[in-house]
C-alpha cells in the first residue's frame, strides 16, 4: 500500500511536468508565428508562455541549485553543456518576454518609447525569437531520453496496461 | 535481469529514434512540397531589414552562409535578385521588393491599399509585415491580393483590434510555418542524437588517455 502511494506521488509530478512541457511547446510553436496567430493572440500567448516558463523553472529548481553548486567541480561535460544551454535559454526567454511587453500594442500597456528604442527592441525581439527556436531545439534534443521515457504518461491507460501486464507476469 | 532491462531500453531508444527520423524526413518532404521549408535566419534578417526601413535585403541574403545551404530549392531563389522565374512551385520569390512596389502591384490587382493599411493598423499590423511575407516567398503578390480582396469584402464584420484575440484572427493559411517550427525542433533533435554518439566516444577516449597516462618501466 505504501509502495503504491509513493509510486503514485512520483507519477503525479512527472505527469505534471509532461503536461506543462506540452503546453509550453504548443504555446511556443503558435507564438513564434505572428502571421498565423495575429498580434493580439501572439501577445496574449506570449504572456502565458512567460508564466508557464516560470513554472517550468520552479519545477526544476532543485536541479538548478544542485548543478550550480557543483558546476566547477566534478561534473559530466554533458551536464555542464546542458546547464550553459539552459542559462542561455533562460536569459533569451526573459529578454523576449520583456521586449515583447515593452513593444506590445494590444495588451493595453502604453509605454512611451522613442522610435529608435522601439525599433531596437523590435529587432531584439525578432533575433531573440529565432535564437530561442534554436535553443529550444537543442534543449529538446538534450532531454530526448526523458521525453521518450515519459511520453507514455500522456495516456494514463498505457501505464495501467503495463502495470497489469507486470502483475500477470509475476503470477 | 539488469542486462535484459538495458537491452529493452536500448530497443525502445532505437525505435523512438527511427520514428523521429522518419517523421523528420516525411515532414520535411511535405513542408518542401507546400513551400513552407524556410530558412529561419533569412526570414529573420528580412524582417529586421523591413522593420528598420532598409530595402536592400539582397546583400544580406547573398552574403549569408546559410542562404547558400538552403534546404529547399525554392528558398535558394530568395538569395537571388528580383525577376527570378518560378521553379516547380507556385511561389515566386522577389527578395528585394520594396513597399512602394508592393502597394503599386496590389493597387493594380484591384486592392484598396489605403483601406487595407488602415485595417491592419487597427489590428496592430502594418504593410511591412505583408512585404516580409512576400519577400520570404511564402506567398505571391497575386495570392496576397486575392486574400486581401476577400478579407476586405468581409471587413464590416471584423472585430476591433484591442478586443480581438479570437480564433477568426488566426490565419490558417500560415499554419505551415507553425508546423515548420516543430519540424525544425525535431530535425535538430535527430541531428544532435546522431552527432552525440561520436562526440561522446571522442570525449571518453580523451578522458581515458588523461586518466591512464603511459607509464615508463623501471630500469
Amino acid at each position: 500500500m505504501r509502495e503504491h502511494v509513493i509510486t503514485h506521488k512520483k507519477l503525479n509530478k512527472t505527469r505534471l511536468n509532461v503536461y506543462l512541457d506540452l503546453l509550453l511547446m504548443g504555446v511556443f510553436l503558435v507564438d513564434m508565428e505572428v502571421q498565423f496567430s495575429g498580434l493580439a493572440l501572439h501577445e496574449a500567448l506570449g504572456l502565458l508562455f512567460g508564466i508557464a516558463f516560470a513554472l517550468h523553472v520552479v519545477l526544476h529548481w532543485d536541479w538548478v541549485v544542485s548543478i550550480t553548486r557543483i558546476f566547477f567541480k566534478l561534473l559530466l561535460h554533458e551536464s555542464r553543456v546542458n546547464y550553459v544551454l539552459n542559462v542561455l535559454l533562460f536569459i533569451d526567454t526573459i529578454s523576449l518576454t520583456v521586449s515583447g511587453i515593452l513593444i506590445s500594442r494590444t495588451l493595453g500597456l502604453h509605454f512611451t518609447l522613442g522610435q529608435d528604442v522601439q525599433e531596437l527592441l523590435h529587432s531584439l525581439h525578432l533575433v531573440g525569437a529565432e535564437l530561442v527556436l534554436i535553443l529550444v531545439a537543442i534543449h529538446v534534443a538534450m532531454h530526448w531520453k526523458w521525453i521518450r521515457a515519459n511520453t507514455r504518461y500522456l495516456f494514463g491507460w498505457t501505464v495501467q496496461i503495463s502495470r497489469k501486464r507486470r502483475a500477470r507476469q509475476q503470477f | 535481469m539488469i542486462t535484459g532491462r538495458s537491452e529493452q531500453n536500448h530497443r525502445h531508444n532505437l525505435r523512438a529514434f527511427i520514428i523521429l527520423v522518419a517523421v523528420v524526413i516525411v515532414g520535411g518532404l511535405i513542408l518542401w512540397s507546400q513551400g513552407d521549408l524556410i530558412n529561419p535566419l533569412e526570414g529573420t534578417l528580412m524582417l529586421i531589414d523591413t522593420s528598420s526601413g532598409r530595402g536592400a535585403i539582397a546583400e544580406e541574403t547573398e552574403n549569408s552562409p546559410v542562404g547558400a545551404a538552403a534546404s529547399a530549392p525554392e528558398r535558394a531563389a530568395v538569395a537571388e535578385p528580383v525577376s527570378e522565374p518560378t521553379a516547380d512551385h507556385a511561389v515566386v520569390t522577389t527578395g528585394t521588393m520594396t513597399l512602394e512596389a508592393l502597394t503599386a502591384e496590389l493597387a493594380t490587382a484591384g486592392v484598396d491599399v489605403e483601406a487595407v493599411s488602415a485595417t491592419m493598423k487597427a489590428q496592430g499590423r502594418s504593410l511591412e509585415s505583408l512585404l516580409s511575407v512576400v519577400n520570404s516567398g511564402r506567398v505571391t503578390v497575386a495570392e496576397l491580393a486575392t486574400r486581401l480582396k476577400v478579407e476586405s469584402a468581409g471587413d464590416s464584420q471584423a472585430p476591433a483590434a484591442e478586443d480581438s484575440s479570437e480564433l477568426q484572427d488566426i490565419q490558417w493559411d500560415e499554419f505551415g510555418s507553425v508546423v515548420y517550427n516543430l519540424w525544425f525542433i525535431l530535425a535538430v533533435t535527430a541531428a544532435i542524437i546522431v552527432i552525440a554518439r561520436p562526440a561522446g566516444w571522442l570525449v571518453k577516449q580523451i578522458k581515458r588517455r588523461s586518466r591512464h597516462p603511459v607509464v615508463k618501466p623501471h630500469t
